[in-house]
């Protein structure tokens, strides 16, 4: 099951721009492996940014989807998987 | 690493880069070789291979193709031979299915399979979707064929990663796949433009592609934007897992040399009899000619045409000239009217072979224009023939040559403002009327310049776009300015082979069942195939149909390639103006400029074509020419030996062999170092290498013993002049042409007139402005009649030539006529005529909207019925037959329409309620809506009361008034036109046409900026101005108020100034009389 979120984190990044780490709900969540990275780019004539999107296992075995907004350059958790 | 897999915009509307960005994208980032893989073609590889050759990155030429059965592969061509398989796989692909359906079966994969690299193409193609859909064995099995085919070594496997989900698994799983087949993987990223900001561009594009909406969504547009030309670097890091399908790229390249060969000139032979060589057969031709059209020879002649045939030999040209005169010869042979045009005029030869119409001798022309021996450039001969007749000559050199060496070469359709904004604001959701309105407002220009052109126009600039919609909408237009649209077949351009036209050069289908070559006709030069223009030109259709009709009424078999250039009618007429129908002198400026120049000699007329042209009338050469002319300038010369090159010209440079010529005098050049120094001069250089040509040109001028400053004044005003200078070649032959037409009109009215009618449409004017010049030359025109009108316009004089000859307008006017039903009405009466309304019924076969066009605009007035009775009968009749679907048999032809009809139905039609006859008004607009001209009158005639009262003059009243005096004129807009000018403000050219003539107006920008949506929205306009008279016949009004011609001006019946008869005119415009219900 996932649960789609949309809050806002901060992150650390690893030299290619991969998250390394990030702080949610007070916590912070190692991550081990990023399994999935992809890039969409919204309705652009509307005035939407490109995000990317990783998909991560954290240290405590957690899978969470981060996104990246391009525009506003902010880290959300997008949604998380159980 | 390389990209190997590269879309251009040549993939229509779904690639977002022109080649040139994608090279020079690749160079900046570090690629020394680059692929171009479009969909289904080489469209664009000649101009890629050129350019990046030429900026030092090796090109790879593939395509991305379309496999039988579904998915695609991409193939990459090792050498020539992997790029002559890569032709003949499109080439079999694109013919064998329908247009735009382009598919390679296995078989031919198979039969073309050498020297080629297969990749398994991006998700889609057939092996990676298997895989995808996890089915791995049958991806196997897959791969397997293209192995058998292409052989392990060059099949590979293809990995993309374009970031998007689902990537990483599949590409795992190719890899696999890979390496379980012992197959290569490599690395690409499908690249569809070169940087990342063009994404926006490729995914309107692929909107206008896919006929969607921004916001409708469709599965072919990218999800983001990834399809970039990626740095090497971005691609490692992309593809860290998989480094071997990095290297691959480079191995693959490595592998890939191909020399297209261009600079090597592959001409058709030409077979000769033994004991001859072409040289020596075309010596041989030639010097029969001359000897027929320079008797008795003179040293001259005799010495041009031994250095002109000297250069052809030593250029290797000769065969390609047999070539050229064998399609004449033909054309000539078979009453096909041809006339060589551009520079080929220039040469002694092509006159010989009879290519061309005009003596180089006695024009002075230069043959080192058309073939300069110094600079080894394909000769481009072009050639009109008779438009009617144009197919027959096509047809003769596929015959000739053979199928498989001949084809029609493409013209790539590119956007223009027009086309752009249509099909981008439809991306955008515009609303249709809105698109409509901006499309129509903008004049044909290039789409880079619809922001500069939209903001000088009041009519967009008051439209209610919303300025935000319409900056993007000009933004993506400008961006894709140029972009090729679709293909579509040349006007005129064949191309011949040696060999198999498939060795070099991609074939497709266009449009009506043509096969056209993949290559525009600057690739097919560039690969060095012969190319020729067939053009078709109706102007030579009308000439062509106008002598028969003079022989039939004069009883003259006039010979118009041999008629004196000095016939004073003809210049008469010329000074005159009223040259409505001849070839390149019609036009409101042209007609303005013959005003002007007042030409008494045939110099005058090839003058009177170079001048009016965008270079010189930039230049403000017109005005110094005319006042030298005339005597009111003095004739100076740049140097005292030039007088003898600019005679002619009054001392002004015109012509680019006077650039030549003056560069020889001067600067001591031989022809042909002059004509590379004339063509230096017309393109654009860098500072740099201006300098150059300026140092070489002085110091040959400091040799020949000509004073530094005299040198630099030339070499300035050469420099000017050779940017817009017109090859009299050219012009000559044109003005042979125009002569011909004037000398038709002038002599022959009524039959030339006649001959342009049946050849419409063509020049500046529809149909109807010449039946109004016809009348006004006092032709009577005749109604279409049913035993009198013939497919084409014809002339009919009375018996005792009492009355003045009068022009039958044809069948083929009326609306919805088919060619059957002319040839169903003429065919039946050629052994007895039509003698009653029933008799046609019963003796043609003509479907009923047809017959009741013909009633409407009186084709059976002839037999004394009104036309409203007959249109009842008509009604009577047909609804006692069998339906239309039950009176046509098994082999569907259509029967006689009313077979039980007897030719005396109509003998008595008094037992038919009456109906009221039309009116005059009405019966006009029935004459417009139906064959978009009238017998009767022009529809001013009806307007003219009311716009007497109003101070309107007619145009005939203009020569008599005064220059500067404040005029009103009233008409139908005839021409209007938004030339180029100097300074790019912009002058609109208005021309409006009243019962007695035409006027041309002037709306300079001021007023056109207020009165700007007055002019292009109303089809008929009163325009107040200031009158101008320039020269002897030079008059024009500079308008200073526009306002529409609305209905309110009309009157129900026409003018009493003058018996209605006398007044009768026939032209306006058919929207206008349809919109306004004259």
């Amino acid at each position: 099951m996932s649960k789609h979120v949309s809050q806002s984190i901060t992150v650390t990044l690893n030299n290619r721009n991969h998250p390394l780490a990030f702080e949610w709900r007070g916590r912070v969540h190692r991550v081990t492996e990023v399994q999935e990275c992809w890039r969409l780019v919204g309705a652009w004539w509307d005035g939407e940014s490109e995000n990317t999107f990783f998909r991560v296992r954290t240290d405590k075995n957690g899978i969470y989807e981060l996104k990246f907004d391009h525009s506003r350059e902010a880290w959300q958790v997008f949604r998380t998987e159980d | 690493m390389v990209h190997l897999h590269v879309h251009s915009n040549y993939s229509f509307l779904d690639g977002g880069s022109d080649v040139r960005s994608l090279v020079d994208r690749a160079k900046a980032v570090g690629c020394d070789s680059l692929a171009l893989t479009d969909h289904n073609g080489l469209y664009g590889a000649v101009r890629f291979y050129k350019y990046a050759k030429k900026i030092g990155v090796k090109p790879i030429i593939g395509v991305e193709i379309e496999i039988e059965g579904g998915g695609h592969v991409v193939l990459l061509a090792k050498d020539i031979t992997g790029y002559s398989n890569l032709c003949r796989i499109i080439t079999r692909s694109q013919l064998s299915h329908e247009k735009g359906q382009a598919r390679a079966s296995f078989d031919i994969l198979n039969r073309h399979r050498e020297q080629l690299f297969c990749l398994s193409g991006c998700p889609k193609g057939e092996v990676p979707s298997l895989v995808a859909q996890g089915r791995v064995d049958d991806a196997k099995a897959a791969a397997g064929r293209y192995i058998e085919i292409f052989g392990r070594e060059n099949y590979l496997i293809e990995l993309q990663n374009h970031m998007l989900p689902g990537t990483s698994l599949l590409n795992a799983s190719l890899a696999l796949l890979a390496d379980e087949l012992s197959l290569r993987i490599v690395a690409t990223n499908n690249v569809h433009y070169a940087e990342k900001s063009d994404f926006k561009v490729q995914d309107i594009l692929s909107c206008v592609r896919t006929i969607t909406t921004l916001d409708d969504g469709h599965p072919s547009r990218k999800q983001n934007a990834e399809y970039y030309l990626k740095t090497p670097r971005a691609m490692a890091n992309i593809f860290t897992r998989y480094s071997n399908a990095i290297a691959t790229t480079d191995w693959v390249a490595g592998q890939c040399n191909l020399d297209l060969g261009l600079g090597t000139y592959r001409f058709p032979g030409f077979p000769v009899q033994d004991g001859e060589t072409p040289y020596s057969y075309l010596c041989k031709l030639c010097f029969e000619g001359l000897t027929k059209l320079y008797y008795p020879l003179t040293p001259k002649a005799t010495k041009r045409l031994q250095h002109e045939l000297s250069v052809i030999h030593d250029l290797g040209f000769a065969e390609y000239f047999l070539a050229v005169w064998d399609i004449v010869k033909y054309a000539r042979e078979h009453g096909v009217r041809c006339s060589g045009r551009g520079s080929a005029a220039d040469s002694i030869v092509a006159y010989c072979l009879g290519i061309t119409i005009v003596d180089p001798l006695e024009h002075d022309l230069l043959f080192e224009r058309f073939l300069n021996p110094e600079r080894r450039g394909m000769p481009d001969i072009d050639i009109d023939f008779d438009a009617n007749r144009r197919d027959e000559v096509i047809n003769y050199i596929y015959n000739r040559y053979g199928e498989d060496k001949v084809a029609m070469v493409c013209t790539v359709s590119t956007l223009c403002a027009r086309s752009a904004v249509r099909d981008i604001g439809k991306a955008m959701d515009f609303p249709p009327a809105e698109l409509d309105q901006l499309a129509r407002a903008l004049p044909h220009t290039h789409a880079d310049k619809i922001r500069e052109v939209a903001e000088k126009l009041p009519e967009i600039r008051d439209s209610h776009i919303p300025i935000w919609k319409l900056e993007t909408l000009l933004d993506v237009c400008e961006k894709i300015d140029g972009f090729p649209r679709h293909l579509s077949v040349h006007l005129g351009g064949v191309v011949i082979s040696r060999g198999l036209l498939t060795d070099l050069v991609p074939l497709e289908w266009a449009t009506k069942g043509v096969i056209v070559s993949q290559f525009d006709k600057d690739d097919i030069e560039e690969l060095g195939l012969v190319k020729m223009d067939i053009l078709g030109l109706r102007n030579l259709s009308a000439i062509e149909d106008a002598l028969p009709l003079i022989k039939k009424h004069h009883g003259v078999d006039l010979d118009i390639d041999n008629i004196p250039e000095c016939d004073t009618k003809v210049y008469e007429m010329l000074c005159s103006t009223k040259t409505i129908g001849l070839f390149q002198v019609e036009s409101p400026g042209m007609r303005g400029l013959l005003g002007r120049l007042q030409p008494e000699r045939f110099e005058d007329i090839i003058a009177q074509i170079s001048l009016f042209r965008p270079g010189p009338m930039q230049a403000d050469m017109i005005n110094p020419f005319i006042a030298r002319r005339h005597g009111e300038e003095p004739v100076t010369y740049l140097h005292p030996g030039l007088e003898p090159v600019l005679k002619n010209t009054y001392g002004i440079v015109l012509f680019q062999e006077q650039v030549i010529q003056a560069a020889t005098v001067v600067a001591g050049f031989t022809y042909g170092q002059a004509d590379s120094f004339r063509r230096a001069m017309t393109t654009d250089r860098s500072q740099d290498e201006m300098e150059k040509i300026k140092v070489s040109f002085m110091e040959g001028a400091r040799q020949n013993g000509v004073t530094q400053s005299a040198a630099e004044e030339v070499f300035t005003r050469l420099r000017a002049f050779a940017a817009y200078g017109f090859c009299k070649a050219h012009a000559a032959s044109f003005a042979k042409i125009a002569y011909q037409t004037a000398y038709l009109k002038a002599h022959y009215p009524a039959e030339f007139l006649a001959g342009i009618l049946s050849n419409e449409p063509m020049g500046f004017y529809p149909p109807n402005v010449i039946i109004e010049d016809a009348r006004r030359l006092g032709i009577r025109i005749l109604g279409v009649d049913v035993n009198l009108s013939g497919k084409r316009f014809t002339v009919e004089y009375d018996e005792d030539s009492r009355l003045s000859p009068g022009i039958r307008i044809a069948l083929s006017q009326i609306k919805g006529m088919s060619e059957a039903a002319m040839e169903s009405i003429t065919s039946a009466r050629k052994d007895r005529v039509y003698s009653s309304f029933a008799d046609f019924c019963a003796r043609t076969k003509v479907d009923r909207p047809i017959i009741e066009n013909l009633i409407r605009v009186g084709v059976f007035d002839c037999f004394g019925h009104d036309r409203g009775k007959l249109a009842w009968l008509l009604g009577e009749i047909s609804s006692r037959q069998p339906k239309r679907s039950a009176i046509r048999n098994q082999q569907s032809e259509i029967e006689t329409l009313f077979d039980s009809v007897t030719p005396d139905a109509d003998e008595d039609l008094s037992y038919l309620p009456d109906v009221q006859e039309l009116s005059p008004h009405e019966r006009l607009q029935a004459d417009y809506e139906i064959m978009g001209l009238s017998p009767m009158c022009h529809p001013l005639v009806f307007y003219r009361e009311k716009l007497e009262t109003r101070g309107v003059v007619e145009t005939s009243r203009l020569e008599s008034l005064q220059d500067k005096t404040i005029v009103r004129v009233a008409g139908v807009v005839v021409i209007c036109m938004r030339p180029p000018t100097k300074s790019g403000a912009v002058v609109v050219f208005v021309t409006l046409e009243d019962e007695e003539g035409l006027v041309d107006t002037v709306v300079f920008p001021k007023v056109y900026d207020k009165f700007g949506s007055v002019i292009f929205n109303n089809p008929a306009l009163i325009i107040e101005g200031k009158l101008q008279k320039m020269g002897k016949r030079g008059i024009s009004v500079i308008a200073s108020r526009i306002y529409p011609l609305g209905p309110e001006y009309r009157s129900e019946s026409p003018g009493e100034r003058r018996p209605f008869k006398e007044r009768v005119r026939s032209a306006g415009q058919r929207s206008w009389v349809k919109s306004h219900g004259v």
